[in-house]
């Protein structure tokens, strides 16, 4: 009983996403570490900052949870959470959400206020600016999760410890741009779900081939996006890594375009989830 | 438990490719589906729920091939896991509609196949589903009937004699469950007098006839079906067939998709099932039938229509034998299973019967005089389903129409 209801608290998390945070902050606390010159890592101020984004991501998701239980609970595919199963009632959710954010902003408290400001940004624009104002009113809703996405890389990058450079905004904002891409092409395969409720999710709200080109537009964006990167390395690995990665993801997004399956959109989906992950761990290899 | 089953477990699970993985990991965090399934809808168990039995097998998988279990160690799956699994995956009708209704559009069917090929390895086959398997080894069908009784079947119908020809250019593969089942010699029958009025050469394999490996397919025995899939083949290219018809859906399937993947190559022959063949000879004017007015509602048998593709086949048929032909709601590719498939009624006939009933009451509902149907197996489930829940209704194999406009079966 108990391992079950552990389990369930670790469902509401959103491990997966949960996992892909954190590993944004790893890759871009270790690049700016390698940046900064001597890659002299303070492995206890490491441990506190993952701890942060580790309890401040699964506080925001679970609060996440619970406003939007009611949706969840007519969404088949999220018909299975915890809250709708009534294995976790809504104030305890909220309680161990409200915990869970708190003592990540206590540990960021203790990393500085700049740290403390980043996890604010992205726990709260998860919540107010995604969750709370938009998800419901627009079709372009996951654009406003871009500044959440973003913060982790941020965050990693400020404690690595080199704080000012641009090449660690851009990696922030590469991955603010990563993040719709990413959602849009899993909510292509989901649209009755999310038509059902009434969530405006841009592919359930025009025509599949609109929707297809939104896709591709923003994979676009984000391949084009991804050479930025080579104005801060001279290693010929990133550029050849990259290259090599987006020729993986332009087949795929061409195989999409030409079939219009929901396969290729999952296809496509599947290659974005690593995606970031991996052209940031080329460019931190690429300064080894 | 033997670590000697541990590493049967390890050694199946570690059969799943690298694609099916993900599928299954993609699966098992959707529901999508789930409420198109036959047997979760008539059990409500979420066992039977096919993203379920997903996460089961990912369950599974990870306990000994995940990072974790690399670094710390395998865990052993345990008894009730395993047992969990195999009444999930013999859950199923293997019908396709999550197939379907998959919104990645994985091809499910392949996936509940290579699950019970992990049970088969854990050892929780079924306990009438492992019968069924030692009757096939004994006998060459699933029914344990001595192999040279297989066209028996004509002694209680009205034919003088069945072909059993060295050479012919059409050969009509019976399958087990039309040769053995009382329910359906009328259909064997029926073929019969279509192929005898027409003017062909046939054949039928008599005891040469094997099962089609279906049931080995479906109970986890991908290496058995090959066996059946080399017999049948080698008997019918001995004979010089140049097309083989069927009027079985599973059979049909069998031959259409499965042999070419187990024998690595095409059969040197053709495949239809009966039903497109009779179109073709109503379409060209071969069978001169006089066009009746009964409702007739058809049910499209999930291994020929939605796994099959063969849809407007029957209903092109059906418009030369009827002028009044009704559709249930979900029809076609979107056509609810009878649940006489994927080995249910050997392992929860009750469920079979729960399931089969649905698609009664909306015939009833809609008025028809005549189900009709193109595969075995669903007019048995349909026959059976009728007698438990004392529903009258005629249901008939869309051959059996035809005899019954020639006149040599009974109205």
């Amino acid at each position: 009983m108990k391992v079950e209801l552990a389990y369930d608290y670790a469902v509401l998390l959103k491990p997966k996403v949960l996992l892909a945070m954190l590993g944004l902050y790893l890759t871009t606390f270790f690049t700016s570490s390698i940046v900064s010159g001597d890659f002299s890592v303070d492995y206890f101020q490491f441990f506190i900052g993952f701890m942060a984004v580790a309890l401040s991501v699964s506080g925001a998701n679970a609060l996440n949870c619970v406003y939007d239980h009611d949706i969840d609970t007519l969404m088949t595919r999220t018909s299975g959470r915890p809250l709708v199963r009534g294995t976790i009632s809504l104030p305890n959710a909220s309680l161990f959400s409200w915990v869970t954010l708190g003592l990540s902003a206590i540990l960021a408290v203790y990393l500085g206020v700049i740290p403390l400001m980043l996890l604010a940004e992205g726990a709260g624009s998860y919540l107010l600016l995604y969750t709370v104002i938009f998800k419901r009113k627009t079709s372009v809703n996951v654009l406003f999760t871009a500044p959440s996405v973003a913060a982790p890389a941020w965050f990693g990058w400020y404690l690595g410890g080199a704080p000012l450079y641009p090449v660690g905004l851009v990696m922030g904002a590469l991955v603010a741009i990563w993040g719709p891409l990413h959602l849009w092409s899993i909510a292509l395969a989901f649209t009755k779900d999310y038509e059902k409720v009434g969530i405006p999710m841009f592919p359930s709200m025009v025509s599949r081939k609109k929707a297809i080109s939104g896709v591709l537009s923003a994979q676009m964006l984000l391949i084009a996006s991804s050479y930025s990167l080579v104005l801060w390395t001279d290693s010929s690995l990133y550029l050849i890594g990259v290259t090599l990665l987006n020729m993986l993801m332009m087949g795929a997004g061409y195989k999409l375009y030409k079939s219009e399956s929901n396969r290729d959109g999952w296809v496509l989906f599947k290659l974005t989830s690593p995606y970031i992950l991996l052209v940031f761990l080329l460019f931190m290899f690429s300064y080894l | 438990m033997t670590s000697n089953i541990q590493e049967n477990i390890k050694a199946a699970l570690g059969q799943f490719s690298r694609k099916q993985l993900m599928e299954l990991d993609t699966c098992s965090h959707c529901a999508l589906c789930t409420e198109m399934c036959p047997a979760y809808n008539s059990s409500k168990d979420s066992l039977h729920a096919p993203g379920v039995r997903t996460s089961k097998a990912v369950k599974l998988y990870d306990k000994k091939f995940s990072l974790w279990s690399k670094i710390f160690g395998e865990k052993e799956i345990t008894q009730k896991e395993m047992d969990d699994l195999a009444e999930s995956a013999y859950h199923c009708t293997l019908c396709g509609r999550c197939r379907e209704s998959c919104p990645f559009g994985f091809e499910t069917h392949e996936l509940w196949i290579r699950i019970r090929e992990i049970v088969e390895a854990m050892g929780t086959t079924p306990e009438n589903v492992a019968r069924l398997s030692n009757m096939l080894d004994e006998n060459m069908n699933p029914y344990g009937q001595d192999p040279d009784t297989r066209l028996d079947w004509s002694f209680y119908v009205d034919i003088d004699e069945v072909p059993e020809e060295d050479e012919a250019d059409i050969a009509y593969f019976i399958g087990c469950t039309t040769a053995y089942k009382g329910a359906n010699h009328e259909v064997a029958f029926s073929i019969s007098k279509i192929l005898e009025s027409l003017d062909v050469s046939w054949t039928v394999l008599g005891e040469d006839e094997w099962c089609c490996g279906a049931p080995s397919m479906m109970a986890g025995k991908v290496e058995e079906a090959k066996k059946y899939a080399e017999h049948n083949v080698k008997m019918l290219e001995d004979r010089k067939v140049k097309k083989v018809i069927t009027g079985c859906a599973g059979c049909f399937r069998s031959f259409k998709f499965e042999y070419p993947a187990l024998l690595g190559r095409k059969p040197n022959f053709e495949i239809q099932h009966s039903v497109e063949f009779l179109r073709d000879q109503l379409a060209e004017g071969k069978l001169d039938l006089e066009k009746g007015d009964e409702t007739i509602i058809y049910h499209d048998p999930c291994e020929l229509g939605r796994l099959s593709g063969i849809i407007k086949e029957p209903r092109e048929a059906l418009s030369y034998l009827t002028s009044n032909q009704i559709e249930f709601d979900e029809n076609g590719i979107d056509s609810k299973c009878c649940g006489g498939g994927g080995l249910l009624q050997g392992v929860n006939n009750d469920m079979r019967l729960d399931i089969v009933k649905i698609k009664l009451e909306e015939a009833l509902a809609k008025n028809a005089d005549i189900l009709v149907s193109a595969c075995p197996a669903c007019k048995l489930a349909f026959v059976d389903g009728a007698r438990e829940h004392e529903i009258e209704l005629e249901i008939r194999d869309i051959h059996e129409i035809v005899a019954k406009r020639f006149g040599v079966l009974e109205e």
